[in-house]
């Protein structure tokens, strides 16, 4: 008996260390491009503009060797963009979307269809700049009580004051590649209820298939953490 | 056009690598929107951890009922928003390891029982006549659903 369970053993761990290296080889074949980005929001208050902005960084890799076909990992690593408005209230836009942002609204249009080495390194120019095109802003959310996540509110980009009251309004949204540090530390001085793990919805539906909108928004869409 | 049930669920067992985090597919919609005649259910029963450990999974509601789609291999390495090595949290689950380690080998095993028990909820997963959700997968996924 116990020589058949060292037997057992020794098979595991050979079929463990055979897929450990087949690991490492694939983790030495994949080509990784990084830059920070800074997103800006501008808004139209009563009492003048108020901005929020935040620094994050983008990861493309491609491990596949897909990168000629425009295929990759992409991800991003940092906050969602706050705005201060007055009464307590805050606009927030969620991080989705981020991390391919920069190639619609930094780059011309024939260099989408480039490889993704060739637009990542178009992009890792610090002092690259421009407006987010309205197709691509990200979700803007703000909260009826900002303690309580299940009260989140999704806000038009296009009317503010809906949301607001008059004279709110959407000023900007730009995006620059930059070299300063990447934020952390501001949703969560605001949003405290934010937990470690990026799953976890703001809400929770009746029925999943018809979810409310605090449903089909994550912690992970105000903060992905950095290692 | 009508689709045989076979291939639908092998199109629910891809779909699952465009919907969530890590999406091969950017904006195609979450909880709510649809594929065919399925509609695809919201993100909140996803177990906490599971991008840690590389784990995806999505449930439908489907004219054949509740279908239950693991995501197979979309990360050979680790990657910090995409997730763990799908080969460390996952593969190792054929060499007959379960995640009961300080290392979280095999992780993805543990949360596909926590996400099939999440969809199940509290009613029994078998009725009277032998219903139960279908589960389905791609690759690794496909393996998950064996479990």
């Amino acid at each position: 008996m116990k020589r058949f369970s060292n037997f057992h053993q020794c098979a595991v761990a050979a079929r463990l260390a055979l897929l450990m290296m087949l690991a490492l080889v694939l983790a030495g074949c994949a080509e990784e491009f990084s830059w920070r980005q800074k997103l800006v929001l501008v808004v139209e208050t009563p009492d003048g503009e108020r901005r929020g902005e935040s620094v994050g960084v983008v990861r493309w890799r491609d491990a596949t060797g897909a990168s000629e076909m425009g295929m990759g990992q992409l991800g991003f690593r940092g906050e969602a963009v706050v705005v201060g408005l007055s009464e307590g209230r805050y606009l927030f836009a969620l991080i989705k979307g981020r991390q391919v942002m920069g190639q619609y609204t930094l780059l011309d249009k024939a260099m989408l269809g480039k490889s993704l080495p060739e637009r990542a390194q178009a992009l890792q120019v610090v002092g690259l700049k421009g407006r987010v095109p309205p197709e691509r802003y990200p979700k803007l959310v703000t909260f009826e009580d900002i303690t309580r996540p299940e009260t989140v509110r999704q806000v038009d980009p296009n009317d503010l004051a809906a949301t607001f009251g008059e004279g709110y309004a959407l000023k900007s949204i730009t995006l620059e590649i930059t070299d300063e540090p990447v934020t952390m530390g501001r949703v969560e001085k605001v949003l405290g209820w934010l937990g470690p793990y990026p799953e976890p919805t703001l809400g929770k539906s009746e029925d999943i298939y018809s979810p409310i909108f605090a449903a089909t928004v994550n912690h992970g869409d105000f903060i992905r953490r950095q290692k | 056009m009508t689709i045989s049930k076979d291939l639908f669920l092998a199109l629910l067992s891809l779909d699952a690598y465009n919907r969530g985090y890590g999406a091969g597919i950017d904006g195609l919609g979450g909880g709510g929107s649809k594929i065919g005649t399925a509609t695809v259910g919201s993100d909140e029963l996803l177990p906490d951890g599971a991008q840690a450990a590389g784990f995806y999974a999505v449930s439908y509601d489907t004219p054949y009922g509740t279908v239950i789609s693991y995501r197979g291999t979309d990360n050979f390495t680790y990657d910090d928003v995409r997730g763990a090595s799908d080969i460390t949290k996952g593969w190792t689950i054929g060499a007959g390891l379960t995640g009961e380690n300080p290392w979280g080998i095999a992780a993805q095993s543990g949360l596909t029982i926590d996400f099939y028990d999440a969809v199940v909820g509290d009613d029994e997963p078998y009725d009277l006549y032998g219903q139960k959700p279908i589960v389905t997968g791609h690759s690794l996924g496909g393996g998950l659903a064996g479990l």
